[in-house]
């Protein structure tokens, strides 16, 4: 609590004169007349050690001289006799908050009166207006409606950062993955590149001793010892280097390195698409596209740990933003990959139609989700990943991304079994729909249109 | 054991093929080389014959690299290992220090020339070390044992401020090591010129000083000096670089925990006896490359030849 000198309540403070106790009732007419006044709604009344004990209003006052008679009835009785004798009295060594409730809690209306400041010490300090505490008031709730003005702006534009981080999270593991991806062929086009350029400079030199030969059995002039030297030179070169088997290997050096070139590309040309700035949300998407974008992006994870199985029944474009959608996909596959702790992984995914919507069904053999997990997965945070491995948002995210589609995401779940999800993309345009991901309830496996339940792991 | 004569054997696992093919040819004129897609076939390989080198991905599907080189390791634990690997977690290239005791962390894509140098650098020192196994065998393990009590017992040295790191090096130093503890760079010199040191615990950073190019220095300068890195620094390119230029023998968390602290430094000192039997080894077989001999009397054939159809008079 700040000190009473510094106090912010001096402000509403006027140190006007109190009134004695004995004061007569015309004495204190007079005084409320005699100018300087006009503000006050009352005067204090203090005792001996000036402490007030009581509050004289001009209001009362005025009632009570209403009466033709009262000045000659009552005019020399002293004013305690007609105070309030129990006035709105608050210590300067207050907290304004204090004062503020002390004041705002007791005042009566029609506000008639002022408040009573006393020192610390309780001797009377002068008179505050209530109509400054309403002012203060008004003040304060301003500035709080601006604090939360405030906060509601950093909540917003910490949750636009934490889809972000989640974004360039996802993007960090992308970019290791694919790094792997990558860099594994680097590694054998640049070695073959390398040797197939040793190799050139060994056929370089071993041509030009043969040249040399040539030249010089041609010549008249040759002497023998000479072409013995070269051709002890071409004996040795001909040692550290097979011509005919090399040349032959030399073709599957090329071919190798051509392959891995043209795996490198698809990686980049897949991540050039699962980057791509869309056109517009309504672009027309074929989705199996989609799925093998996602597929490519996130083979790292999945490559090692399961075999895929497409069963694409054919269904048409539909209106969509293709990197959300690759987004949802990915994560969604990832979750699968990252369920599966046996090696006997499988993802089985599905493209087919259900009325009027396109659905991607992807089905995994993994743990499964027990019930108490299934009811909170797409909520935000919510992992079961160590520290640093998910943050719990690609779920929350996913539901989102689909349902501004107008789309859902549904799920079947057998713990131990494997766990299906389900997009489903309505094919014309949709309007807004509103949902929550808290009043989902995962559907049961038979409640999905599958003709066939949720993958057995011994399948 | 490997016969100077013959080439020595690399071992190449990877599940692309055509890394494989590709190391194949770069290294079938030094190498007998054998490849594999399977972790398991590897270990197997390294069993039934002598390997001087493998080289192992760290990311396959039956079992990742460092499980294979640990396996290596347990039958094979001359048989020097590298890892190459396009991408690796920090857990991986920790693991494959601390359980396979690798040479050297190679990343893909790969220089060549570099290459080339770490495998050979690689296959000379495993061929001192069968040699030195070979000849274990034949005198007798005892003998080994009883030189190795004749010399005093290694010191161990710890190069960190820090107390606590003190404290841990202390309760795992075994009753006839003794103990130094140098606070600086300075001081840790000064020890190493005036103590017998076989095994250094640091830390890669001291408030604002790294220990980074004094661990390689150090490598370098004291090659039977065995380090142990005890950090709380997780920096993967960092880690990589004490692997390969520090010759790093352990990563230990900090803050430690006590038990495998203790089997940490006991390795580190049993390497350490490794490593100081090696300087004659060296000297005795350095790996020569072989002249190839030149064909004798050639010329005269060939020039008889020609000569037949008067191409020379
Ligand atoms: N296919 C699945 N099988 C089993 N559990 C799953 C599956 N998909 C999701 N889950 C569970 O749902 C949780 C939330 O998933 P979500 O994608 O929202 O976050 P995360 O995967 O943990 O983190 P992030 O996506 O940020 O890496 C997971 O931690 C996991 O427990
Ligand atoms: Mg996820």
């Amino acid at each position: 609590m700040s000190s009473p000198m510094s106090s912010p309540l001096r402000a509403l403070l006027d140190p006007v004169p109190p009134l004695m106790a004995d004061m007569t009732l015309t004495a204190v007419t007079d005084r409320f007349q005699s100018g300087g006044f006009e503000r006050m709604l009352s005067l204090a009344i203090v005792d001996e050690d000036q402490r007030p004990i009581g509050l004289m209003s001009r209001h009362a006052l005025m009632e009570l001289l209403l009466n033709k008679y009262s000045r000659d009835l009552y005019g020399k009785r002293p004013i305690h006799l007609f105070m309030n004798p129990m006035p709105i009295v608050v210590s300067l060594a207050e907290s304004t908050t204090k004062v503020i409730s002390t004041v705002t809690s007791q005042i009566r209306t029609p506000i008639i009166e002022d408040f009573v400041f006393v020192e610390a010490d309780g001797r009377y300090a002068g008179l505050g207006y209530v109509a400054d505490v309403l002012k203060l008031v008004e003040q304060r709730l301003g500035q709080r409606n601006h604090a939360l003005a405030q906060a509601n702006l950093e909540i917003k534009s910490s949750q636009a950062h934490l889809v972000q981080s989640e974004k360039m999270a996802a993007l960090g593991q992308m970019v290791a993955g694919v790094a792997h991806e990558i860099n594994t062929p680097l590694g054998y086009v640049g070695n073959n590149v390398q040797m197939a350029e040793e190799m050139l400079s060994q056929i370089h030199t071993l041509v030009a001793a043969y040249d040399g030969l040539f030249e010089g059995l041609l010549s008249e002039a040759s002497d023998p010892a000479d072409i013995e030297q070269r051709i002890q030179t071409i004996s040795e070169i001909r040692q550290d280097f097979d011509a005919v088997s090399d040349l032959a290997d030399l073709n599957e050096l090329f071919s190798d390195a051509r392959f891995g070139l043209k795996q490198i590309s698809d990686i980049v040309l897949s991540l050039k698409n699962f980057s791509r700035v869309d056109r517009s949300a309504t672009d027309e998407v074929d989705l199996v596209e989609n799925i093998e974008t996602a597929l490519t992006v996130g083979h790292h994870h999945l490559k090692n740990k399961v075999t895929i199985e497409k069963r694409f029944e054919p269904i048409p474009r539909v209106p969509c933003s293709p990197s959300q959608i690759n987004q949802v996909l990915l994560n969604i596959m990832t979750n699968a990959a990252q369920a599966i702790e046996h090696d006997q992984g499988k993802l089985l995914l599905r493209t087919y139609t259900r009325g009027e919507f396109v659905c991607i069904s992807i089905e995994d053999n993994g743990s499964g989700i027990s019930d108490e997990h299934v009811a909170r997965i797409f909520e935000p945070f919510y992992t079961t990943k160590k520290v640093g491995e998910g943050t719990g948002l690609g779920l929350s995210i996913s539901y989102r991304i689909i349902k501004d589609h107008g789309g859902d995401i549904r799920l079947a779940t057998k713990a131990g079994v494997g766990t299906r999800f389900e997009i489903s993309l309505p094919m014309q345009s949709p309007g807004t729909s509103l949902d929550t991901p808290s009043a989902r309830m995962p559907l049961t496996p038979e409640a999905l249109v599958t003709d066939e339940p949720v993958m057995a792991r011994s399948a | 054991m490997i016969d100077p004569n013959i080439k020595p054997t690399l071992l190449l696992v990877d599940d692309e093929a055509r890394i494989t093919r590709s190391l194949k040819m770069l290294f079938r004129n030094e190498f007998n080389v054998l490849t594999t897609d399977n972790g398991h076939e590897a270990i197997k390989m390294a069993q039934t014959q002598p390997v001087a080198v493998v080289i192992s991905d760290q990311r396959m599907p039956i079992m990742p690299g460092v499980d294979v080189l640990r396996g290596i390791r347990e039958v094979s634990p001359h048989t020097m290992r590298l890892l190459l690997t396009g991408y690796a977690d920090l857990a991986a290239v920790i693991g494959s220090v601390n359980e396979g005791e690798i040479f050297r962390f190679l990343q893909k894509p790969w220089d060549t020339e570099q290459i080339r140098a770490d495998v050979r650098a690689a296959a000379h020192v495993a061929e001192i070390n069968f040699m030195a196994a070979a000849r274990r065998a034949q005198s007798g393990a005892d003998s080994l044992t009883a030189q190795a009590t004749a010399i005093d017992a290694p010191g161990i040295m710890v190069l960190d401020r820090d107390p606590a790191a003190y404290e841990l090096v202390k309760r795992a130093t075994p009753p006839n090591n003794r103990l130094h503890w140098a606070r600086d760079m300075d001081e840790a010199l000064a020890l190493l010129s005036t103590e017998n040191i076989g095994v250094m615990v640091t830390d890669v950073q001291d408030g604002q000083a790294s220990h980074v190019g004094a661990i390689k220095a150090l490598k370098q300068t004291h090659p039977q000096l065995v380090t142990i890195v005890l950090t709380q620094l997780r920096d993967y390119e960092l880690l990589v670089e004490l692997i390969n230029q520090g010759q790093v023998f352990r990563f230990h968390p900090k803050p430690g925990h006590v038990g495998t602290f203790v089997k940490n430094v006991q390795s580190a000192l049993d390497y350490h006896q490794v490593l100081q039997t090696q300087p004659e080894m060296q000297k005795r077989h350095s790996v020569a490359k072989s002249v190839k001999p030149v064909l004798a009397g050639l010329s005269d054939r060939v020039m008889g030849y020609f000569r037949r159809f008067g191409v020379n008079n």
